[in-house]
């Protein structure tokens, strides 16, 4: 197998790599915000509840 | 009931009909910018001439849209109509005709004189009124929901916009379109009569919608 | 599965460990398809004739667009239901859903204009398909916008699936104009976007990041509903539970 040939893409490496490159970036980032927001919000209900909530 | 209601919107919007005027007066800058913009070439203005009227025509409609339910919603005037046992279809069917005899049709009268500063011919300037006749109210209809939708919301004209204008989209085509046609000498009957659908479609379910919505933006 | 109530599931409240445990059951696969999906899509599929190895971008770009396309039915199906039934549950699907169609929506458009650019020339053309992505996108920023500006969540959700009603019935609509536009203003019959015709190990390809994009679709929007959930029920004493502590034992008086 030959790798430079692969990475290279016949020439369209940008373009190729390029894309996929956003869609991680696009899913990664999905999934990294969803979990700050969850890991926030669970903070944010217990500490409510522990500093005497309803 | 739906003719009273007619006839009061119409009576406040002569009461504040510098702001009807200024509606019109947005829609003649703005045509009036692109040549500015672009350049007084007799040939390219012919050719952007029914986008750009176009254009200009959609976004002045949708300036007018904040004055269809927003004045009435403030003095408590909507929730008084939304307890009336007429039904809710007519009381926004009567707001929007009267919007669209105060902003739609004077609009499409108006287009005329801005078709001749872009050089079109007799018979695509009668096109182009046409056009406008019949894609006018569809704006005022689908706009109407987006009034609803939006009643007493920070972020006001440009949230309309943003909700308003992807569903405009179609009646633009077929709009500029028919207007294109008249100029490139192809049949204009194709855009109208899909235009002349859009008119019934919007007649039929439009003002249903923004009925819902006015529920909903009043509870 | 008779015996099992399913009412129950409606209440947020419920649904939550639910979905919880249902989370890695769709992640996991997820991922392991998305691996095979780009081992299929880079390693057995050929090279194309014609656009060689550049079309190698529409295994994401294609499934992209039409999970997309189906977010945003699903998206108004919900939201629809929970506005018919006033069930809370339904409504946070839909704005739970609309983010990630969002996100779908303009990276199928994103890879489009990449693939394009060496495929015809251009970085945006302007045929019937990419200008009717563009304009969904236009729909679901317009959803979300609306649904950011209202403060009381019912009225949110309410308006939310008047807005996707009227812009699922809408797409059609929009769709035959942008078709309509697009071959009345086209000189020669240039056939943009077309695909390579496909080898079986292409289609392959294609079907399992289809399913694989479909899959992390379920999994990050039950995590989002999740999310959601916690913030609009934060007062109750489960949601405190469910983050980790203990609910406070309530004080009956002296």
């Amino acid at each position: 197998m030959n790798w430079s040939e692969f990475f290279s893409m016949g020439g369209y490496a940008f373009y190729v790599w390029g894309s996929y490159l956003v869609t991680l970036l696009l899913m990664g980032g999905e999934v990294v915000l969803l979990l700050r927001r969850r890991k926030l919000l669970r903070h944010r209900t217990r500490s409510s509840s522990e500093a005497g909530g309803k | 009931m739906f003719r009273w209601i007619v006839v009061r919107d119409l009576t406040l919007a002569w009461k504040g009909r510098v702001d009807v005027l200024s509606t019109l007066f947005f829609f003649l800058i703005v045509v009036s910018l692109f040549p500015l913009g672009i350049g007084p070439e007799t040939h390219l203005l012919r050719l952007i001439a029914p986008g750009v009227v176009w254009v200009a025509a959609l976004l002045a409609s949708m300036l007018s849209l904040g004055r269809l339910f927003a004045n009435d919603y403030q003095d408590g005037t909507l929730e008084q109509l939304l307890l009336t046992p007429q039904p809710l279809y007519l009381v926004v069917l009567g707001k929007v005709l009267a919007l669209w005899l105060v902003s739609g049709v004077p609009l499409t009268l108006l287009s005329p004189v801005l078709g001749i500063q872009f050089g079109l011919s007799r018979n695509t300037l009668f096109v182009l009124v046409v056009s406008l006749l019949l894609g006018t109210p569809v704006l005022a209809l689908i706009g109407s929901i987006g009034a609803a939708l939006t009643l007493g919301l920070r972020g006001g004209g440009l949230l309309i916009s943003i909700l308003v204008l992807p569903l405009y989209i179609p009646v633009l085509i077929f709009g500029a379109g028919a207007v294109d046609a008249s100029i490139m000498g192809s049949g204009v009957q194709g855009s109208l009569s899909f235009l002349g659908t859009l008119v019934v479609l919007s007649l039929v379910f439009a003002p249903w919608a923004a009925a819902a919505a006015l529920r909903i933006s009043l509870e | 599965m008779a015996g099992i109530n399913w009412y129950k599931y409606a209440s947020p409240a419920n649904f939550y460990p639910l979905a919880g445990k249902m989370i890695p059951w769709f992640a996991i696969p997820a991922a392991i398809l998305f691996v095979v999906g780009l081992y299929v899509g880079f390693f057995v599929a050929p090279t194309d004739f014609q656009q060689g190895d550049a079309y190698r971008i529409i295994f994401i770009h294609v499934p992209a667009a039409w999970i997309g396309m189906m977010l945003y039915v699903l998206m108004a199906i919900y939201a629809a239901i929970g506005w018919a039934f006033n069930a809370r549950l339904s409504s946070m699907m839909a704005s739970a859903i609309s983010i990630t169609g969002a996100m779908f929506t303009f990276l199928s458009l994103v890879t489009g204009s990449m693939w394009g650019k060496p495929t015809w020339g251009t970085w945006w053309v302007w045929d019937a398909r990419l200008t009717s992505t563009l304009i969904l996108l236009f729909l679901y920023i317009g959803f979300i916008s609306l649904q950011a500006s209202i403060d009381d969540p019912r009225r949110a959700d309410r308006a939310g699936a008047v807005l996707a009603i009227v812009g699922v019935i809408n797409v059609p609509i929009i769709y035959f104009s942008v078709q309509w536009w697009n071959t009345l203003h086209q000189g020669a019959t240039i056939r943009l976007l077309g695909k390579p015709t496909m080898a079986p190990p292409m289609l392959a390809a294609m079907l399992i990041m289809l399913a694989a994009c479909w899959l992390y679709s379920i999994a990050v929007v039950l995590a989002r509903l999740r999310c959601t959930i916690l913030e609009r029920e934060q007062s109750a004493a489960w949601a405190a539970e469910a983050a980790g502590s203990p609910a406070r034992q309530p004080s009956w008086g002296a």
